[in-house]
């Protein structure tokens, strides 16, 4: 209700005089006075809220929920004071069915959950994402991550319409996830914990995407590069490329070698700088703009003779 | 190329594959599995490179 204040924590702000106990449901009153605003870290259940004009706010607190957010006719949560973190830790699969995350924005969120949330919005993580337990479902929407990301047992389900932003230069590692378009801008420096896929956009403004021990598949368009990189240098890394059209990579995307480098796209790819390759390249699909190929050969101060075992010759 | 990469797979490079790590005898790709380089003697190369271009099919 809101009568006294807009503290959590006095009694007269609640019907009954009673202040809510841990994991308990709360419920706006229809008309209330104030904002519900966190006067600690605070653990709810089911939250029910159906109207616009006062928000629950969590004030730099910690606010864990373990049920349902039952919010309609525009009411929210506003966490985006600094410090603000909303953990997702219930005991089925959560989500919320409306636009109630005020500026779609959290400054750190948390999900432990082995059923997962779904988020059916934009969704802006301003500090720190740790993925504790279960998947965040993206759905056809964009996940902008400007902080760091923590991986526990949690993961991301992608699709062919989900996307990642990557934003700040904090440290992040990337679970595997199949994605649609996949952005760095500023400094950012994330990692791959798993096989990545993008069907769609890699788009490299700033910061430098590491493979590792993992492999990315790139199978839209030609990747876009202002001064970011792609690192593809550790001796397990692969890079895939299977692009159905024809893509030109940008002058300098790789820092380094390719450790494994695939083609295996019907649409081929050129190169827009050179490329080294330092293990395997592997030519899995035919080159699209060979009729025929002549190779000639230079060799740098060799006094002898070459041996051509077979010049393959393409018709 | 690397000093140990290879080549594998049906389709091919055009362009100039370069290899700068030479040891004799030993085979080296150059944009398809099946082009390969070997020198066999003397003082290797500190590099060899094998430049692809596409020709117009002129059989049959």
């Amino acid at each position: 209700m809101g009568s006294i204040s807009s503290d959590f924590g006095t009694a007269g702000n609640w019907a009954g005089g009673i202040v809510p106990t841990a994991d308990a449901d709360i419920s706006f009153a229809a008309s209330p006075a104030n904002n519900c605003v966190l006067d600690q870290n605070r653990s709810l259940d089911d939250i029910t809220n159906a109207q616009s004009s006062y928000k629950l706010v969590t004030n730099g607190k910690q606010l864990t929920i373990k049920g349902t957010l039952y919010f309609s006719n525009g009411a929210q949560i506003n966490a985006t004071s600094a410090s603000s973190e909303v953990v997702f830790a219930g005991s089925v699969a959560q989500g919320y069915t409306c636009r109630c995350i005020c500026g779609n924005t959290f400054q750190s969120m948390t999900v432990n959950n082995t059923n997962g949330l779904t988020v059916n919005d934009d969704l802006t993580i301003s500090q720190g994402l740790s993925l504790a337990s279960g998947a965040i479902a993206i759905g056809a929407h964009t996940l902008t991550i400007n902080g760091e990301i923590s991986l526990s047992a949690g993961s991301f389900t992608g699709g062919v319409s989900s996307n990642i932003i990557f934003g700040g230069s904090a440290a992040a590692v990337i679970p595997a996830v199949t994605l649609n378009n996949l952005l760095l801008t500023a400094q950012a420096a994330p990692t791959l914990a798993g096989d990545v896929s993008v069907g769609g956009t890699l788009t490299l403004s700033d910061g430098t995407l590491t493979v590792g021990a993992h492999t990315l598949t790139i199978s839209g368009s030609s990747p876009v590069r202002t001064s970011g990189y792609l690192n593809a240098a550790h001796v397990s890394a692969s890079v895939v490329f299977g692009n159905a059209s024809a893509i030109t990579l940008p002058a300098g995307l790789f820092t380094g070698g390719i450790n494994n480098l695939t083609l295996s796209g019907a649409g081929g790819v050129t190169a827009g700088s050179d490329l080294t390759v330092n293990r395997i390249l592997n030519l899995a699909a035919s080159n699209p703009s060979a009729t025929s190929l002549q190779p000639t050969i230079d060799y740098t101060n060799y006094p002898g003779t070459a041996n051509t075992d077979y010049l393959n010759s393409i018709y | 190329m690397g000093a140990t990469a290879i080549t594998t797979g049906i389709g091919d490079v055009t362009g100039t594959i370069r290899q700068a790590t030479i040891l004799e005898n030993t085979p080296y790709t150059f944009g398809h599995e099946y082009s390969t380089v070997t020198l066999t003697a003397g003082t290797m190369p500190d590099a060899l490179a094998v430049t692809v271009t596409i020709e117009c099919n002129t059989s049959g």
